[in-house]
């Protein structure tokens, strides 16, 4: 029997350490925790199960490739954010990113859907404070609404699996149809994964929060949902147009945004695409490119938020019309944020190259032409932007006499290290597939491959060179999706809200009216409006007699 | 500019070349990937421009 230890306990032990240790003791604890899981999470074993009972109920851990691969890059995410962080003084940003890493790992690990479901609410509880950690309105605004939809996604998960335990499902997380409860789990797993039209939670929240809070963020949240997709409804064929559809939704956004941060966050809904894609192959391949690309994304998506946030941190600014010259100014971050641009844009020798060109491998094994075409098209316009608009206009440009400040040192470290893993992982390929859920014969480097990679990269630099004036920032907003949502919602609380207040009123003419006999009586005479409070103590009533009656 | 775009070009005449020589080749025509790549730009480009252009795109607020 092989001994091994939870690698979620490090950061949640670690959590409430932060929180109350002095300046001193926590970035020791910042670099010491996230070692001690990355070993534990390294020296998971291949498989493994481990039970016990919380609440009454039989809760159990479960290690298999799968799980393993998610495990592994979370706790290794969670120490290269720790750094990066490291300088941030500020007790409640590392405890929340702790707890989020923990919670992260614990999904991938869960044994079953109690531990699962926990550990789901707790990652976006977790979320929630780095993003207020932002620290502005905004911030809280932003926060509260990311709150309010993973609440009401997780709302959707608990009924889709109180449902599926009573109608005599099993309590392990395990594949499930897309019906009846697997309908409601799925469109759960949907609202984290940011799927249009429910993805605005993050072009919305992610620059809202403060330089580390943003990359902590850009890690956990859609990759617990690719994890949870790839585990429970591989296969599903409607995940594939669903991931193209992913893909190129978010590289058109893009184009338009004007915030650094938020284009990047438009980037997370479309590499997200191709590992929704991937799940929906469901082959073999597939699932080994989505988990490869998953592991790989939150490697260059973490440097790319890395270098945007250090340049937020560096001048106070995040928008491209704000922003322009600062290459001379800011070398190290500018060539290690193209790092990031290269790899996500799937130039050789970078990991996004190894991870993209198999989910599009998978899809071309299937003879998905078309699937295989929109997602590289997808890849053109993520060069565009994020490897060409975004440092072209930030780094680039005329200098607009910006003076940035000198970075922390473990700022520009935890970068380094970031890119080097970016690099090696390219270099290297197997060093991924032997993380892999099932092997990978695939190999990247063949001629034609590099030389095709190599044209799609030209090919978009030079319709950029040809269209760039029209690419240049404009101080605008992009109206998105949420506008729909918000719009419904305002009209159903204003329905609701007055339909409360009617209530209410009868309720409270009726209260009165019971106690002096005379309807009329105003309410100043009975010391106040009464109607809502009592119609809120009516409804806590029946709550509880509809509790007491199950 | 002119520059940048001479070197691009340069490039891309040179890896349609080498696509000419490799010993594999797929079962569309050499330079079809670059054709590709910048038609597909133009084209992500234009549907983004016709989405601003029908008010999905708007001025930021003054006190954004």
């Amino acid at each position: 029997m092989t001994e091994w230890a939870h690698p979620a306990g490090p950061f949640l032990v670690g959590a409430t350490l932060v929180a109350l240790a002095p300046g001193h003791v926590r970035r020791i604890l910042l670099v010491v925790v996230p070692v001690v899981a990355l070993v534990l999470a390294a020296a998971l074993p291949g498989a493994g199960e481990a039970t016990g009972v919380a609440m009454g109920q039989a809760v159990s851990v479960r290690v298999d490739a799968l799980g393993r691969v998610f495990a592994l890059i979370f706790a290794l995410f969670g120490g290269l954010g720790a750094l990066y962080g490291l300088a941030t003084p500020r007790p409640r940003l590392h405890a929340a990113a702790f707890v989020a890493t923990g919670a992260a790992i614990g999904i991938a690990l869960a044994g079953d859907w109690l531990t699962f479901y926990l550990f789901w609410e707790t990652l976006a509880l977790a979320s929630f404070v780095l993003v207020v950690d932002g620290g502005t309105p905004r911030a809280t605004g932003a926060a509260l609404g990311y709150l309010l939809v993973h609440l009401t996604g997780g709302a959707l998960l608990l009924t889709g699996l109180v449902w599926h335990r009573a109608t005599g499902g099993t309590g392990l997380v395990g594949p499930l149809p897309v019906s009846g409860p697997g309908f409601l789990i799925l469109a759960a797993f949907a609202v984290n994964a940011a799927m249009p039209p429910l993805h605005a939670w993050l072009t919305d929240a992610y620059p809202e929060s403060s330089p580390a809070g943003s990359v902590f963020l850009s890690a956990f949240a859609t990759k617990s949902a690719v994890y949870a997709l790839a585990r429970v409804f591989a296969g599903v064929d409607g995940l594939v147009w669903a991931g193209v559809g992913m893909a190129l939704y978010g590289v058109v956004f893009a184009v338009l945004e004007n915030n650094i941060r938020r284009l990047l966050g438009y980037h997370i809904v479309s590499q997200v695409g191709y590992m929704v894609a991937g799940v929906g192959l469901g082959t073999p391949l597939a699932i080994s490119g989505a988990a490869a690309h998953a592991f790989c994304h939150i490697l260059y998506k973490g440097l790319l938020f890395m270098g945007a946030g250090a340049v937020v941190h560096a001048t106070g600014r995040g928008r491209l019309t704000d922003l322009g010259g600062l290459g001379p100014r800011m070398p190290a971050t500018f060539a290690l944020y193209m790092v990031g641009a290269l790899s996500i844009s799937g130039a050789p020798l970078l990991n996004g190259f190894v991870s993209k060109s198999l989910v599009v491998a998978a899809a071309e094994a299937e003879h998905r032409w078309g699937v295989a075409a929109l997602l590289t098209l997808a890849g053109v316009g993520t060069f565009l932007s994020v490897g060409l608009k975004l440092p072209a206009l930030t780094f680039g440009g005329p200098d607009r006499g910006l003076r940035p400040a000198a970075l922390p040192g473990p700022m520009v470290l935890a970068m380094v290290l970031t890119a080097g893993l970016c690099l090696a992982l390219g270099i290297a390929p197997g060093l991924l597939y032997r993380l892999l859920p099932f092997p990978v014969a695939w190999s990247p480097y063949t001629p034609d491959h590099v030389v095709g990679a190599l044209q799609l990269l030209v090919g978009t630099a030079l319709g950029f060179l040809l269209l760039r004036a029209r690419l240049a920032g404009k101080r605008t907003v992009t109206l998105d999706a949420d506008r729909i949502y918000r719009a419904v919602g305002r009209w159903i609380a204003q329905e609701a809200g007055g339909a409360a207040a009617r209530a209410a009123d009868r309720l409270e003419a009726a209260v009165v009216a019971l106690a002096d006999g005379s309807p009329g009586r105003s309410r100043a005479a009975v010391g106040g409006p009464v109607g809502y409070p009592l119609l809120l103590a009516v409804a806590v009533l029946g709550l509880a007699l509809a509790l007491l009656a199950g | 500019m002119t520059g940048r775009v001479g070197v691009l070009a340069g490039g891309a005449v040179l890896l349609v070349l080498l696509e000419l020589t490799l010993p594999v080749h797929g079962a569309f025509p050499a330079g079809i990937t670059l054709a590709f790549a910048f038609l597909g730009c133009l084209t992500l480009m234009g549907v983004a421009k016709l989405l601003g252009a029908v008010g999905l795109q708007r001025p930021e607020p003054p006190d954004d």
